[in-house]
């Protein structure tokens, strides 16, 4: 046992030994610019100051924190900004984690994401008025807060239209002659029922008379039930599946099964199943981006956005899906983006408003 | 029965001592492997633990969740009852506190704050009485009831706030407390909530009735021989009741400061497993309800140090929970300590000192 204590001891200090050699420096000029991947950035005088707070899923979701940090990433690389994070474990350590961002007094601006975050800074920035604060996802009602708020409907409709124009082509291997799409909604929540709304409203665009069913299956990380209701839509003449439930894991083992295709949502997903022939994608990417140079510009304003297709926040992605959309398809997809730019139509946000909207705005030729 | 036996206090500190070291060595290789410089991520991590006195505060806020859980489970555990489910008990607790505060007409501060905490603290001791009265009735064993009832309040809160409470934002919270319902700050200028005094208060209130009175000395009778103690005269089987009932109690009560000083809203999702993490701090305390103040600081310190080091150096904040499971790993198996203490424990006085230097 004595020497199990001496050799753990030998370890401990041949390590801190060569601890000091070819390790990451943690202490990188600690007072002036802390930590050490922001420490290779040339500052620009410009420049700003960033902090964000990630969702308890932490880095390395394949979504949105993921999404903020390629966001930050770039505004990092293009705009010489240094930006710190911190990784909460619950909704208690959000609220310290954003407190002590605020405390430290020398970030030009906190993000902080979903509703963990609004919570957070709904109290944080009552308590700190100078600072500056951005939420994405969720509101916060204050002088100096700015809400990035998301319009479900925005970001399904034109994948709803591609959804509409496929189902009725027979050109798709897996179409059938009904006309019915369907969406599965991982929860009944306000933000997921306006995407579903939005998908309808697609789908129904060129041809009144495609359906939409959907099915709720009330707990994102169901898979099994997730599965099974995507083969009973399947089963009740359904061919094209929105996939409104997070990882969309159940959805794409139905597809393995029954043959039908499939569309992602949020970051791409494409290459999850080979039925996948595009993502309903959001840019939040280049809003965080967006943030951090109006920061730097002095154009930073509080207040709640709401990004839409007008502003290019919402793009249906085609790259890596194994099933090709043809390009009459796309064509007339365009065409559909065209004609609701030039208008200022807004979008349902409940399916019991969508057969309204289907009726006044659909372009049946 | 403690977790060391009746060993002299200077040998026990010792071995905390070489416990944690031995697990400081360990997340060593860890954050070697991991590509940073171990002596400098520690330094860094007590600097941000202890380093200033914002550093201590935060280290503070970080530490009094775990006050209450680590008491709930060290007084259980006097008696002899395995009480695994902290962790409901404090959703119980903070949803109760939740709802009371959130949505029901306030009455002035002075007497809201308590009425609250009282209300909750009872509805999660019941809910912790409720899992020894099922053990004792029909024979459940305790520490599977106890874990289940974990699941079964956990849910619950989570059903009610996605469903019949959820805002309209579509986030899963409840009403805003009232300033009339919150507890407050204990300095300005920092977020600490002032329920850490309450957390110390309980901490000199256990040590008294655990060590000071006659209800202490039955329950840790019952914990040493329950059949002996039962032989004597005392009431096993309502000692029980009553100890889960204050247990839960203490439990409760973590969850309902949290609401009430942190988030002012009941969010699902808004523990870290205090329940689970008071556990450790329990046996790091070796039992004592003292040593629960001292540890939970220092499990504080380590999370609070570790998100510093996260904020400014991006070091994943997993090493730290690393560190946290070998030092209670070190610390429950008395026997393994023993034996590496032994070459140390035989030349003391003089080696002593050298441990405790070694430590940082």
């Amino acid at each position: 046992m004595k020497r199990l204590l001496a050799m753990l001891l030998t370890v401990a200090m041949t390590l801190s030994l060569a601890a000091c050699g070819d390790r990451k420096n943690l202490e990188a000029d600690p007072t002036q610019n802390p930590g050490s991947v922001q420490s290779e950035v040339p500052e620009t005088p410009a420049s700003a100051k960033i902090g964000v707070v990630f969702t308890t899923g932490g880095l390395g979701d394949n979504n949105f924190n993921d999404m903020v940090y390629a966001g930050l990433k770039q505004a990092q690389e293009e705009l010489g900004i240094t930006f710190n994070y911190a990784e909460p474990a619950s909704g208690d350590e959000y609220t310290s984690m954003t407190y002590d961002f605020a405390q430290d007094g020398s970030y030009d601006l906190i993000i902080a994401l979903s509703g963990e975050g609004a919570t957070a800074v709904e109290q944080v920035a009552e308590d700190y008025p100078n600072q500056k604060f951005t939420v994405v996802d969720n509101s916060v009602d204050a002088e100096n807060v700015c809400s990035i708020v998301k319009t479900g409907a925005e970001q399904t409709f034109l994948v709803g239209v591609m959804a509409g124009l496929i189902t009725s082509d027979s050109s798709y291997e897996y179409a059938n002659e009904q006309k019915k799409v369907g969406a599965i909604l991982g929860m009944d929540s306000a933000t997921v029922v306006s995407m579903a709304a939005g998908f309808a409203c697609g789908a129904a665009f060129y041809d009144p008379e495609v359906e939409t069913l959907t099915s709720t299956v009330g707990d994102f990380s169901d898979v099994n039930t997730a599965k099974e209701m995507a083969a009973s839509l399947y089963d009740q003449g359904v061919d094209v599946i929105m996939n409104l439930d997070g990882g969309g894991t159940g959805i794409w083992a139905a597809a393995d099964e029954k043959h039908f295709y499939g569309i992602g949502c949020g970051t791409n997903q494409n290459a999850m199943s080979p039925y996948i022939f595009a993502t309903a994608g959001f840019v939040l990417t280049s809003l965080v981006y967006e943030q951090c140079k109006q920061i730097i510009d002095g154009t930073w304003t509080p207040g709640v956005q709401r990004p839409t297709i007008r502003d290019g926040a919402f793009e249906y992605l085609l790259d890596g899906a194994s099933v090709e959309v043809s390009d009459e398809v796309i064509a007339k997809v365009e065409a559909a983006r065209e004609w609701y730019e030039n208008t200022d139509v807004a979008l349902v946000t409940t399916m019991e408003e969508v057969a309204g909207w289907v009726a006044q705005y659909n372009q049946a030729s | 029965m403690g977790l060391l036996g009746k060993q002299k206090p200077v040998y026990v500190v010792l071995r905390t001592l070489v416990a944690l070291l031995l697990a400081l060595i360990i997340g060593g290789i860890v954050i070697y492997v991991a590509e940073f410089n171990p002596l400098q991520a520690y330094k860094l991590i007590f600097k941000g633990a202890f380093g200033s006195v914002n550093a201590i505060l935060t280290t503070l806020s970080y530490a009094t969740p775990l006050l209450f859980t680590g008491l709930a489970f060290t007084f259980a555990q006097r008696g002899g009852v395995m009480n695994l489910g902290t962790e409901g008990q404090l959703f119980v607790g903070a949803i109760v506190a939740a709802l009371i505060g959130g949505y029901l007409p306030p009455l002035p501060r002075i007497f809201f704050v308590p009425l609250i905490l009282l209300i909750s603290a009872l509805a999660a001791g019941l809910y912790g009485a409720l899992a020894a009265c099922l053990h004792i009735r029909f024979g459940a064993n305790l520490v599977i009831l106890t874990l289940m009832c974990n699941y079964v309040a956990q849910l619950f809160c989570g059903y009610l706030t996605n469903g019949p409470l959820v805002d309209d934002q579509g986030i899963a919270r409840t009403a805003k407390l009232p300033p009339q319902a919150q507890i407050g700050k204990l300095v300005s200028g920092h977020h600490l909530s002032a329920s850490i005094l309450l957390g110390a208060a309980l901490v000199i209130g256990v040590w008294y009735l655990l060590g000071h009175t006659r209800f202490g000395y039955r329950l840790h009778f019952m914990g040493t021989n329950p059949l002996s103690a039962e032989t004597a005269g005392i009431p096993t089987k309502k000692l029980m009741i009553l100890t889960m009932l204050l247990s839960g109690m203490l439990a409760g009560l973590c969850g309902a400061t949290q609401v009430m000083g942190v988030q002012y809203r009941f969010t699902d999702g808004f523990s870290s497993g205090y329940g689970f993490e008071g556990i450790a701090v329990s046996a790091l305390a070796a039992g004592s309800p003292v040593m629960v103040f001292f540890s939970a600081v220092l499990w504080g310190g380590l999370k609070s140090g570790a998100s510093a080091v996260n904020r400014i150096a991006a070091l994943p904040m997993d090493v730290i929970s690393i560190i946290q499971a070998f030092i209670v790993i070190f610390m429950v198996a008395p026997e393994l300590m023993d034996a590496l203490c032994k070459p140390i424990a035989k030349a003391f006085p003089s080696h002593k000192a050298e441990k405790g230097g070694a430590d940082e």
